[in-house]
C-alpha cells in the first residue's frame, strides 16, 4: 500500500512538471508538504485552474467535486491524497 | 490644442440595438438579463448578453463582430453627417479597432479540415484576412487616415479611443473613429470557463455574492474630431475625450497586480491630460466585469485615490463581458450618462464584502453640470487604461507637430532563433515558464536589445499579422478533441494576441503604454508611425516594437491566399527601439512600393537590408497593400 503511495506521488510529481511546464523544477524538487504555492513550489492561480482541468481530463475527478475546497491545493500531499482517493481513471 | 469631441455615436449591446434604444434603456430599473447561448452549441450553464441580430450574408467578409462593427459605424457616421463620400470630402479619417475575437481564425470546422489535410474550401480564411476590422472599415468607406485593429484583451476598446486622441492631437488625421466589437464566440466562451471566471447567475459586480463574468455581444464607434470642424457640418459636439492614460503592470499574464500602482498611474495620466484632479471626477464608470480579483482592486483603488463625493458603477451588469468592446461601449455609456446627467447604478449589487472598500451606486444618481466622468479598463497581461470624459471646454485646433523619429536599438535574430539552448537560458535568466514560440521570440529580441529602457517611460507595440497562431489552433484542437469543460486555461489565456507584449513587459519591465496590433495589410507601418504619435504626444520617451509572425499549418493555408507580395519568411522577429534622439533618424515615406516582405505583418526587405549596410538615415516606405484571393 505504501509503495502504491509512493508510485503515484512520483508519477503525479513527474506529471506536474510536465503540465504546468515547470522548467527549473524536477519531481525530486517537488516536497510532499511543502506548499504548492507561492512559496515553496510558487505556483500560480492560473496553475491552480490548470490542474483543476487537468484532474478531470486525466484522473475523471469532475471539476465540481474541486469547487470551493482550497484545502486540496495546501501542499503537495493533500493534492495527490485527494486525486488517489476520488479518481476514476 | 485640438479638442478630441465626440462628434457621433453608434451602438450595440444588450442594452439597445441602436443610439435611441440605448438612451431608452440606460436607465431602465428593469434590465435585460442573461440567457444560455443561443449562437454557439454548448452544454455549459453559463448566460451571456447575446444581442438578436438580423442574419449575416453568407459572402460577408467576417464573423459576427465585423457585421455588428459595420452596423455601429454606419450609425456613428450618420449621427456624425459624415455617411455620404461627399460629407467626409476633404477629411482625412483615421481608424482604430479594439476587437478580440474578430483578429483571430477563430472558424472551428476550417481548423479541423485543414487538420486533416482536406481544406477544400479556403472562404473562412479569406474572410479572416480581408474581415481584419480597422483594414476593412479603412477599404470599405475609403478611409484615408490611419487603420489599426488593438487587440489588447479587454482593454482594446478603450485603447482604440487613447490612439485615436493621439492621431488627432499629432494631426495624423482630422476625424478618427474609435471602434470596439467582439460577439460572444466558442472559444471565448470555452476559454473564460476554463479559467473559471464566468458565473452560472447574472454577474453581481462589486457583491460580495459575485461570482464571476457573464460574456456578452457588443459593438460601439465613437467619432472623434474638433468640435468647430464638426460644427461646420451642423454637428453639435457636447463632450469631448479630454485625456487618457495608458500602463501595464508587467506583474502577471492573467492576474492584475493587487496594489493597483499602476492603474493608479494610468489614471493620473488621464487627467494629468485633462487638467483636472481626483475631486473633478463625479463618476467613474468601472470595468467592474464581477471577478473576485478585479473587483477588488478597482474598489479598493477608488476608496484611496478618490473623494466620497465620486460615485462609480459598472455597466457590465446590463451588458456582460464584451471583452474589445467593452472600452468604447463605456466611454458612449459615460458620454450618454453626462448627456442626461444621471449615472446609472450598479445592478445587483446588494452589500460588499471585506475586500470591496468603497461601494458602487445603487440607484440612479444626478450628475452635476459639468461634471468629468472617468472610465477604466483592465486587461489580461495587466494591461490599464483611463480614459476622462468631459464637457466640451473650448480649445483651438492646434496640433502638437510630430516629433521626428530615431531608430536608437534593433536586432532581428536570424530564422530559428532562439534554439532549444537559448531559450532554457532565456527562461532560467527571467524565471520564466509557458513561453510559447511566439512569445519566446518576442521575448529574445527584447533581451537582445543593448540599450537601456527606461521602464515608465517606455511604450511597447507589438505588431503581427497571426498573433500566437499556434497557441490558438491547440485551443481549438482541445475544443475538437476534449469535451468542453476540458479546455486548458494556459493554452487559452496565451491565445490572446497580447501575451507575448505582457511576457516582454515583465522581462523587461516597461510600465509604459502596450498595444498589441494586428493586421495584413502593413501594420508594421502603421506601428512605426503609432510609436511616432506617442513620442510626439509626450505618452512615452522611447518605444519598444516588436514586429513577428509564427508560422503553423494553418497560416501557411492562408498565405497561399496571399496573391501578392508572399513574405521572406513565415517566422521570424525583428525588434527596434525608437526614441526622437540619438540613434539614427528614420524617415516614413507614405507612398506605399511594391517591395518583398519580410513577415506576414509587414517590414520590407528594403528596409532591413538598409538597416544593416548603411550608415545615416533610414527610410521605411510603406508595402502595397497585400491582395488575397482564392485559388
Amino acid at each position: 500500500m505504501m509503495n502504491d503511495t509512493n508510485e503515484f506521488r512520483r508519477e503525479l510529481k513527474e506529471n506536474l512538471v510536465d503540465w504546468l511546464q515547470l522548467m527549473d523544477k524536477t519531481a525530486d524538487d517537488i516536497k510532499d508538504d511543502e506548499p504548492l504555492f507561492k512559496t515553496g513550489l510558487g505556483l500560480d492561480s492560473l496553475d491552480a485552474v490548470e490542474i483543476v482541468v487537468l484532474m478531470q481530463r486525466k484522473y475523471g475527478i469532475p471539476q465540481s467535486e474541486v469547487e470551493n475546497k482550497r484545502e486540496i491545493f495546501a501542499t503537495f500531499a493533500t493534492l495527490a491524497d485527494f486525486i488517489a482517493a476520488k479518481r476514476t481513471k | 490644442m485640438t479638442e478630441a469631441g465626440i462628434s457621433g455615436i453608434g451602438i450595440l449591446s444588450a442594452v439597445g440595438s441602436n443610439l435611441p434604444e440605448t438612451r431608452a434603456n440606460l436607465w431602465s430599473d428593469t434590465p435585460v438579463l442573461p440567457r444560455l447561448p443561443r449562437r454557439i452549441e454548448t452544454e455549459l450553464p453559463l448566460p451571456v448578453f447575446e444581442v438578436a441580430v438580423p442574419e449575416k450574408p453568407a459572402d460577408f467578409p467576417g464573423g459576427h463582430p465585423l457585421f455588428f462593427l459595420m452596423q455601429v459605424v454606419t450609425e456613428a457616421l450618420q449621427n456624425a453627417r459624415l455617411d455620404t463620400p461627399a460629407q467626409r470630402s476633404g477629411l482625412k479619417i483615421g481608424v482604430a479597432v479594439g476587437t478580440t475575437v474578430a483578429c483571430q481564425l477563430d472558424n472551428i470546422p476550417f481548423h479541423a479540415a485543414v487538420r486533416s489535410g482536406e481544406v477544400s474550401d479556403y472562404r473562412a480564411a479569406l474572410h479572416y484576412v480581408q474581415g481584419m476590422p480597422a483594414e476593412y472599415l479603412h477599404k470599405y468607406f475609403g478611409f484615408d487616415g490611419p487603420a489599426v485593429t488593438i487587440s489588447n484583451a479587454c482593454a482594446s476598446g478603450a485603447d482604440a479611443a487613447l490612439v485615436a486622441m493621439d492621431w488627432l492631437k499629432t494631426g495624423c488625421c482630422d476625424v478618427a473613429l474609435v471602434c470596439g466589437t467582439d460577439a460572444v464566440s466558442k472559444v471565448s466562451f470555452d476559454g473564460f470557463n476554463a479559467l473559471r471566471v464566468c458565473g452560472t447567475e447574472p454577474c453581481r459586480p462589486f457583491d460580495a455574492g459575485r461570482k464571476g463574468l457573464n460574456l456578452g455581444d457588443g459593438a460601439c464607434a465613437v467619432i472623434l474630431e474638433d468640435p468647430t470642424q464638426a460644427a461646420k457640418r451642423g454637428v453639435e459636439v457636447k463632450f469631448v475625450l479630454a485625456g487618457a492614460g495608458k500602463t501595464a503592470d508587467a506583474f502577471h499574464i492573467t492576474q492584475p497586480e493587487s496594489s493597483g500602482t499602476q492603474l493608479e498611474r494610468a489614471i493620473n495620466e488621464a487627467l494629468t491630460q485633462a487638467d483636472l484632479t481626483v475631486n473633478d471626477i463625479a463618476y467613474i464608470n468601472a470595468h467592474g466585469t464581477g471577478t473576485s480579483a478585479n473587483d477588488a482592486v478597482e474598489a479598493a483603488l477608488f476608496q484611496r485615490l478618490f473623494p466620497a463625493a465620486t460615485v462609480f458603477s459598472s455597466t457590465k451588469a446590463l451588458t456582460g463581458h464584451t471583452l474589445g468592446a467593452a472600452g468604447t461601449l463605456e466611454l458612449a455609456f459615460s458620454c450618454l450618462m453626462l448627456e442626461r446627467q444621471l449615472a446609472v447604478k450598479n445592478h445587483r449589487f446588494a452589500a460588499p464584502d471585506e475586500n470591496i472598500t468603497k461601494t458602487p451606486l445603487t440607484a440612479n444618481a444626478g450628475l452635476p453640470d459639468q461634471a468629468a466622468v472617468l472610465s477604466t479598463s483592465l486587461a489580461f497581461g495587466g494591461s490599464n487604461t483611463a480614459l476622462v470624459i468631459t464637457p466640451k471646454r473650448g480649445g483651438d485646433d492646434a496640433v502638437t507637430p510630430l516629433a521626428g523619429c530615431r531608430i536608437i536599438d534593433c536586432c532581428a535574430p536570424a530564422p530559428g532563433e532562439p534554439d532549444q539552448a537559448a531559450t532554457v537560458a532565456l527562461c532560467r535568466k527571467y524565471g520564466l515558464r509557458r513561453l510559447d514560440r511566439l512569445t519566446t521570440m518576442a521575448v529574445y529580441a527584447a533581451d537582445r536589445l543593448m540599450a537601456e529602457l527606461p521602464g515608465e517611460d517606455t511604450a511597447l507595440i507589438t505588431v503581427s499579422g497571426y498573433g500566437p497562431i499556434k497557441t490558438t489552433v491547440q485551443v481549438v484542437n482541445d475544443i475538437l478533441d476534449y469535451p468542453e469543460d476540458e479546455i486548458l486555461p494556459v493554452g487559452f489565456s496565451h491565445s490572446v494576441v497580447n501575451a507575448a507584449a505582457s511576457y516582454v513587459g515583465l522581462t523587461r519591465k516597461i510600465h509604459g503604454a502596450t498595444l498589441a496590433l494586428t493586421g495584413f495589410d502593413d501594420p508594421f507601418f502603421e506601428a512605426v508611425q503609432l510609436a511616432r504619435t506617442l513620442m510626439s504626444t509626450r505618452r512615452c520617451r522611447r518605444v519598444l516594437l516588436i514586429a513577428f509572425d509564427e508560422t503553423c499549418q494553418l497560416s501557411m493555408a492562408v498565405e497561399h491566399l496571399r496573391k501578392s507580395a508572399a513574405p521572406e519568411q513565415y517566422e521570424g522577429v525583428f525588434a527596434m527601439l525608437l526614441g526622437t534622439d540619438g540613434g539614427r533618424e528614420l524617415l516614413l515615406d507614405e507612398v506605399p512600393a511594391a517591395d518583398s516582405r519580410l513577415l506576414p505583418c509587414g517590414v520590407p526587405e528594403k528596409f532591413r537590408s538598409s538597416l544593416q549596410q548603411t550608415s545615416g538615415a533610414v527610410t521605411l516606405q510603406r508595402l502595397a497593400p497585400a491582395e488575397f484571393a482564392l485559388p
